[in-house]
């Protein structure tokens, strides 16, 4: 019985690697994109254009997350191979 | 609203004077407003009434207002901040009125406040709406705004929805994730329906697109008032053909202060329909000499 119920746990163990592979590329791409989308509405910080500046005035309240990715973005971006390697399992 | 006219041109080339005459006209013909936007107001000046920011009737079936853009602008940052505090609740301890203050002369602002100001009298109640608008530079900025910004709308709408798409994905898979920010837990929205980002910017593009309809549509009239100058004429020719990019034509010329025809005039009457308004003995002020310039008008 005990046998049984570890062979399951394994098992479940599996699929849950399975399903976090899975989303990982997924998880890369959105945070990515969730960067670009923070640039576009703040891009004005680092001279890039910025759309009219009432647009992301009124969207500021809503992007706490965004700000929060493009700070942990900047922040590793010393190491863009690093992290192109920890992807990979490198 | 069965017509808007829209006055522009160079600073003191007479769009006060003539919009108020064109204003006295049209109120024989239906309830007319006429609104100042011009952040150096004259309106009062010209009409001898002493305006303010609420509609003051002037003469018969004619209102007019001056338009605080100062105030409004104020109004509008400080709802803004407010909401953006409710937000980050560290910053309710701070004093943002300095900040107010300086988002005032951001570039951009003080034109969509104006825009803010045309969204509202576009729905006003009137058969006719008269605008003065302020020197040629502010106004094609503020007529172009909703053009330039429907564009950004578009590519950041585009880009949310892919965001919220991989979201939906990953939530399908893995169950939902919360993030944890300064010490709160916040969950991330992951529908079209309840990501508020996508709810502004779906609110803002139609309010742009209500604003692009009527200016490129067939119940707005774009008035360009010249002096019979070289540099008023070079002026106004750029100003047409920045808006005629945008889908905005100009539908007439007015000649003020119009003394002989010499070459300026004769390339001014090229552009398109023209009106010419003497050069008048002292400048018009006050409601009785204002009604004889509104009798030289046809419009």
């Amino acid at each position: 019985m005990r046998l049984l119920n570890n062979i399951l746990k394994f098992f479940e163990g599996v699929q849950e690697g399975f399903k976090s592979k899975s989303v990982e590329f997924i998880r890369v791409e959105k945070r990515e994109l969730e960067n670009v989308f923070s640039l576009l509405l703040f891009g004005s910080y680092i001279g890039m254009p910025a759309p009219p500046t009432f647009l992301s005035l009124e969207l500021l309240p809503y992007v706490a997350r965004e700000l929060y990715v493009l700070g942990t973005t900047a922040e590793r971006s010393d190491d863009p191979l690093g992290q192109i390697a920890e992807f990979f399992e490198i | 609203m069965e017509r808007v006219y829209i006055f522009i041109g160079k600073g003191g080339v007479g769009k006060t004077t003539c919009s108020a005459a064109v204003a006295l006209k049209l109120a024989q013909k239906g309830k007319t407003l006429i609104a100042s936007l011009d952040p150096a107001h004259n309106l009062g000046d010209v009409y001898g009434v002493k305006l303010s920011g609420k509609p003051k009737e002037v003469s018969s079936n004619l209102h007019a207002v001056e338009v605080d853009v100062d105030e409004l602008t104020k109004r509008y940052l400080t709802r803004t901040v407010n909401k953006i505090k409710g937000m980050y609740t560290y910053l309710k301890v701070l004093n943002l009125d300095k900040y107010i203050e300086s988002l005032k002369y951001s570039p951009g602002i003080e034109e969509y406040s104006i825009l803010e100001s045309l969204i509202d009298l576009f729905s006003a109640d009137y058969d006719y709406i008269i605008l003065d608008m302020p020197p040629t530079g502010l106004t094609v900025k503020v007529l172009t705004l909703p053009h330039t910004t429907l564009l950004w709308i578009e590519k950041l709408a585009k880009l949310r929805k892919d965001i919220l798409a991989r979201r939906m994905t990953i939530e399908s898979i893995s169950g939902k994730k919360c993030v944890v920010i300064d010490g709160k837990k916040i969950e991330l929205p992951v529908s079209e329906e309840e990501d508020p980002i996508l709810k502004e910017l779906n609110q803002k593009e139609e309010q742009m697109d209500f604003v692009k309809s009527i200016l490129t549509g067939k119940k707005c009239s774009i008035i360009l008032v010249m002096n019979p100058e070289a540099l008023s004429l070079f002026e106004g020719e750029r100003a047409i053909k920045t808006l005629r990019n945008f889908g905005m034509n100009v539908s007439k010329v007015i000649i003020n202060k119009f003394v002989e025809d010499n070459e300026v005039t004769k390339k001014i009457i090229q552009i398109g329909p023209t009106l010419k308004i003497p050069l008048l003995e002292r400048e018009p002020r006050g409601m009785d000499e204002l009604i004889k310039v509104s009798q030289m008008v046809e419009i």
